[in-house]
C-alpha cells in the first residue's frame, strides 16, 4: 500500500512538472519560432523607428530547396522601440520572433547620429541575442542595406554574415566589431565605441562603366559605398563609424581603419601601396606579414598628454619592376624608409583626426595612462576624455622590408 | 545519518561547493562593485584573512577533537546554548539556501524558462534534492567529489577561452575605489568564503578528525584560487567602472566564448554544470541542516524532516517580491549575517569554550 501511494505521488509530481515546463518548451520549439538573421533600424516620423527583420526561407535548409543562393524574407514595422517592433511583428507573422541566430544589427546613419544607447541596451538586455552579433552603421537606409546583402559565394546568407567581418584580419579595412564590444565601450567613460561602416555601392551594374579619376595613392582613401568595386552584391563594408558616447560623430576611410586596426592590434597582415621612391608617379605594393612590436607610451607630466607610438613591422614587396634586384639591401632600405614614412604620416593624420576633429578616443589609449593613478577618484579628476583632444602624437613606424615573395630579381 | 563519515576529499568538496555556488551568482559583481579595479588585490587580501580565520578555527577546535560547534556549545552553556546555536545555524543555512536558490531560479527563468512559473523551477530543485537526500544521504557528498573537478575545470576553461576579450589594464588604478574600500571595508568581502560556515559543523562528520586543519587549509586555498580566477575573468572582460550590472556576470562572460564558427553557444553546457553544482550545494546544505537539527532535538530519524525542511526553503525562497530584494538579501544581508554570526559570534563562542576548558 505504501509503495502504491509512493508511485501515485511520483506520477502526480511528473504530471505537474511536465505541464509546468511544457509551456516554456512549446514556445521554444522550432515550429513556433521565426529566426531573425539581421535587424535593420531606420528613422521614421513621430520619433518612431522603422525596424526591418530579415528571415531566411525554410526551404533553403530542406533537400528540395533551390540550389541558388538563399532567398530571404524582409518584414518592416514602424514602432517606438525594437521590442515593440518585435511584438507587433509576432502578431503579423504568427510565430514568435527569436534573435538567437541574429548575425548583424544594422543602424542607419541618421539613427546612429541621434544616439544608439537605447537600442543597444535593449538588445544586450535580450537573453536571445548573442554579444558576438556584429554591429553595422549603414551609409544608406538599413533596410536597403539588408535587401542588398546577398552573396553568390555563399549559398546561405547567415554564413556570409559570419564570414565577412573576418576580412578585417587580412585587410584591416574594416573591423570585426560586435555589439558586445560596442556595449562595453559605451559603458566606459574613457573610450568610445566604433561600428562597422557599411553601404550599398551604386556601381554594381556592369552596364555603367565608371570613370576612375582617383590616383593610385587614393586606392585606400575610400569609404563603404564609394569603392570602385562592381559585382553582384550591392553592399560593401569598408571603414568604421566613430562614436562619441552613443552618437555617431564621424567615419574612417579604409586607410584610417587600417591605422586604427594597427594601433589596437587587430590586424597582423595587410597590403598597402606606397609611393615608389624612384618614381613618384608609380606605387609599390607591399604586404605586411607581421607586426613585430607595438609600443604605446603616454607622458602626462606636462599638461597635454604626449603619445609615443612605436610600431615595428615586417613586409615583403609584391610589385615586380624591371631591372630590380629585391635582394639588394640599398634598394630594400630605401623602400623600407619610404614605407615607414608613408605609414607614419597616415597614422599621425588619423590620430589627429580622432583627437582634434572628432574628439573621440577609439584606440584604447587610456589603459596606458590609467596605471599612473592610484584610485578611481584621481583618475576621474584627471578626465582623460577631455584631455584627449589636447594630445600630441609622436609616431615612429619601422618597416623592415625583407625581400619580395617568390621572385627576387627581374633583370 | 550520523554514521556518515566523510573522507578528506569529500569534506573539501563539500566546503568548496558552498563557495562555488555563490560565485556563480552575483558574488563577483558585488566584490567588483565595492572595490573596483582593486578586486583582485582585495581577493588576495581577503584570502589571507580567510587563512588566518581558518587557522584560528583549527586552533580553537583542536581541544575538542571530533566535536562540532553544536557539541561545543553544549559543553559551554548546556542544552540551552546548544539549541540557540543550533537554531541560529538552521536559520542561517535556510536563509542562504533560499536566497541563492531564488536568485539562481530567477536567472534560469530569464534564460531558459520564460513561460514557467518560478515556483515550479524552485520546486524542481527542491524535490529532486529532497528525494536524493531521502534515499541516500551519502550520495550528496559523493556527487560533490564528481562535480567539483568539473566546475573548477570549467572555470579554467572560461578564463582561457575568453582571454582574447580580456583587457588586462582593468586592474588599474591599482587601488580601485580607494585604499579604504580595498583593505578596510573591503575586508568584509571575506563572506565570499561561505564554506567557512560549514567548517564549524564539519569535525563530527570526518573520518579522521585530526585531519581537520589540513583539509580546511586546502579547501580555503582552492577556494582562493577559484575566486581569483572568477573575479579576474569578470574584471578583465567588463570594465569595473561601467554603469551597468549583470544579473549573472559569469553567464554574461560565457556568452562571449566562441571557437571559430563551429564551437559557439557553450553557455548551455556551463548552465548544465552550474545546475548540477547547485543541486549538490542544496544537498550539502540540507545534509548539514539535518545533522544540526538531529543534534538539537535528539530525534532518531532525521530523514522524516527532510521534506518539511525543504518546504521551508521553498517557502522562504518565494518570499522576496522582486529581484531587488533578492539581490539585497544576497549581497548585503548575507554579508553581514556571515560577518556577525559566522566570524564574530562563532569565534567568540569557541574562545569562550577554550577558556572554560583551560579553567577546568
Amino acid at each position: 500500500m505504501k509503495n502504491i501511494i509512493k508511485y501515485i505521488f511520483l506520477f502526480i509530481l511528473i504530471v505537474i512538472f511536465v505541464y509546468a515546463f511544457s509551456s516554456s518548451y512549446k514556445s521554444q520549439t522550432i515550429d513556433n519560432l521565426a529566426y531573425v538573421i539581421a535587424i535593420g533600424v531606420d528613422n521614421a516620423d513621430n520619433n518612431k523607428i522603422k525596424v526591418s527583420f530579415q528571415f531566411i526561407e525554410n526551404s533553403v535548409f530542406s533537400d528540395s530547396g533551390s540550389s541558388d543562393s538563399s532567398s530571404t524574407i524582409i518584414d518592416t514595422v514602424e514602432a517606438s522601440s525594437i521590442d515593440t517592433a518585435i511584438n507587433l511583428l509576432n502578431t503579423y507573422i504568427g510565430k514568435e520572433i527569436n534573435l538567437a541566430h541574429c548575425k548583424v544589427v544594422v543602424f542607419s546613419e541618421t539613427v546612429a547620429t541621434n544616439g544608439l544607447s537605447d537600442h543597444v541596451y535593449r538588445l544586450i538586455n535580450n537573453s536571445q541575442l548573442r554579444p558576438t552579433t556584429n554591429i553595422i552603421v549603414s551609409r544608406c537606409d538599413a533596410k536597403y542595406y539588408i535587401e542588398n546583402s546577398t552573396s553568390k559565394y555563399e549559398k546561405v546568407i547567415t554564413k556570409y554574415y559570419d564570414i565577412f567581418p573576418k576580412s578585417a584580419d587580412y585587410t584591416g579595412y574594416t573591423a570585426n566589431v560586435t555589439i558586445g564590444d560596442f556595449f562595453n565601450k559605451l559603458n566606459n567613460n574613457d573610450s568610445n565605441p566604433v561600428a562597422i561602416l557599411g553601404g550599398v555601392n551604386t556601381k554594381t551594374t556592369e552596364s555603367a562603366p565608371q570613370e576612375d579619376t582617383s590616383s593610385q595613392n587614393e586606392d585606400f582613401n575610400i569609404l563603404a559605398n564609394e569603392s570602385s568595386i562592381t559585382g553582384d552584391r550591392g553592399t560593401e563594408n569598408i571603414g568604421l563609424a566613430i562614436f562619441k558616447k552613443d552618437k555617431l560623430v564621424g567615419e574612417l576611410s579604409a586607410i584610417e581603419t587600417l591605422c586604427h586596426s594597427l594601433i589596437t592590434g587587430k590586424t597582423n597582415s595587410f597590403l598597402i601601396s606606397i609611393p615608389n621612391p624612384e618614381n613618384t608617379e608609380k606605387n609599390i605594393d607591399i604586404s605586411v606579414s607581421d607586426v613585430k612590436d607595438e609600443n604605446v607610451d603616454i607622458d602626462i607630466s606636462n599638461g597635454s598628454p604626449y603619445v609615443f607610438l612605436n610600431l615595428k613591422l615586417e613586409a615583403r614587396i609584391l610589385s615586380i619592376e624591371n631591372n630590380k634586384n629585391y635582394l639588394e639591401s640599398n634598394y630594400l632600405n630605401m623602400v623600407s624608409e619610404n614605407a615607414s614614412k608613408y605609414l607614419e604620416e597616415r597614422i599621425t593624420e588619423y590620430l589627429y583626426k580622432t583627437s582634434t576633429e572628432l574628439n573621440s578616443c577609439v584606440d584604447n589609449f587610456y589603459p596606458h595612462v590609467i596605471g599612473k593613478f592610484l584610485t578611481f577618484e584621481d583618475w576621474k579628476a584627471y578626465n582623460w576624455t577631455s584631455n584627449y583632444q589636447n594630445c600630441f602624437f609622436d609616431v615612429d613606424v619601422n618597416i623592415n622590408i625583407v625581400s619580395s615573395l617568390l621572385l627576387t630579381e627581374n633583370n | 545519518m550520523d554514521k556518515i563519515k566523510l573522507s578528506n576529499f569529500e569534506a573539501i568538496s563539500s566546503i568548496l561547493i558552498i563557495t562555488i555556488s555563490h560565485s556563480i551568482l552575483t558574488l563577483p559583481k558585488t566584490i567588483i562593485s565595492s572595490t573596483g579595479a582593486a578586486s583582485i588585490l582585495n581577493i588576495i587580501y581577503v584570502s589571507f584573512i580567510a587563512f588566518v580565520v581558518v587557522l584560528l578555527i583549527s586552533k580553537l577546535l583542536k581541544k575538542f577533537p571530533g566535536l562540532d560547534i553544536i557539541d561545543i556549545s553544549e559543553l559551554l552553556g548546556g542544552k540551552v546554548l546548544k539549541v540557540v546555536v543550533g537554531v541560529m545555524f538552521l536559520i542561517y543555512i535556510t536563509f542562504i539556501s533560499s536566497v541563492l536558490l531564488r536568485t539562481f531560479a530567477n536567472c534560469l527563468q530569464i534564460v531558459y524558462y520564460p513561460m514557467t512559473d518560478l515556483i515550479f523551477i524552485i520546486s524542481l530543485f527542491i524535490i529532486g534534492v529532497a528525494i536524493a537526500c531521502h534515499f541516500n544521504f551519502d550520495s550528496v557528498f559523493r556527487s560533490n567529489t564528481l562535480i567539483i573537478p568539473i566546475v573548477i575545470l570549467s572555470i579554467i576553461f572560461l578564463f582561457i577561452a575568453n582571454t582574447k576579450h580580456f583587457n588586462f589594464s582593468n586592474i588599474f588604478p591599482i587601488f580601485g575605489s580607494g585604499i579604504d574600500a580595498t583593505f578596510i571595508t573591503g575586508a568584509s568581502n571575506i563572506f565570499a568564503f561561505g564554506g567557512i560556515a560549514f567548517l564549524y559543523l564539519l569535525p563530527s562528520k570526518l573520518k579522521n578528525s585530526n585531519q581537520f586543519k589540513k583539509l580546511s587549509i586546502i579547501s580555503i586555498a582552492i577556494s582562493s584560487v577559484y575566486l581569483l580566477l572568477t573575479i579576474a575573468s569578470i574584471l578583465f572582460m567588463f570594465n569595473p567602472m561601467s554603469f551597468t550590472n549583470e544579473l549573472l556576470p559569469l553567464y554574461s562572460a560565457v556568452r562571449y566564448i566562441e571557437f571559430g564558427t563551429f564551437f559557439q553557444r557553450l553557455d548551455s553546457v556551463f548552465l548544465l554544470i552550474w545546475i548540477l553544482s547547485f543541486c549538490c550545494y542544496l544537498g550539502t546544505a540540507i545534509n548539514f541542516s539535518m545533522s544540526t537539527f538531529k543534534k538539537i532535538t535528539n530525534i532518531k530519524n532525521s530523514k522524516l524532516i527532510i521534506f518539511p525542511f525543504v518546504l521551508v526553503i521553498l517557502a522562504c525562497s518565494l518570499v522576496p517580491k522582486d529581484e531587488s530584494i533578492t539581490i539585497f538579501l544576497e549581497s548585503t544581508v548575507y554579508k553581514y549575517a556571515f560577518l556577525i554570526f559566522i566570524i564574530a559570534f562563532c569565534l567568540l563562542l569557541l574562545f569562550a569554550a577554550n577558556l572554560k576548558r583551560r579553567k577546568e
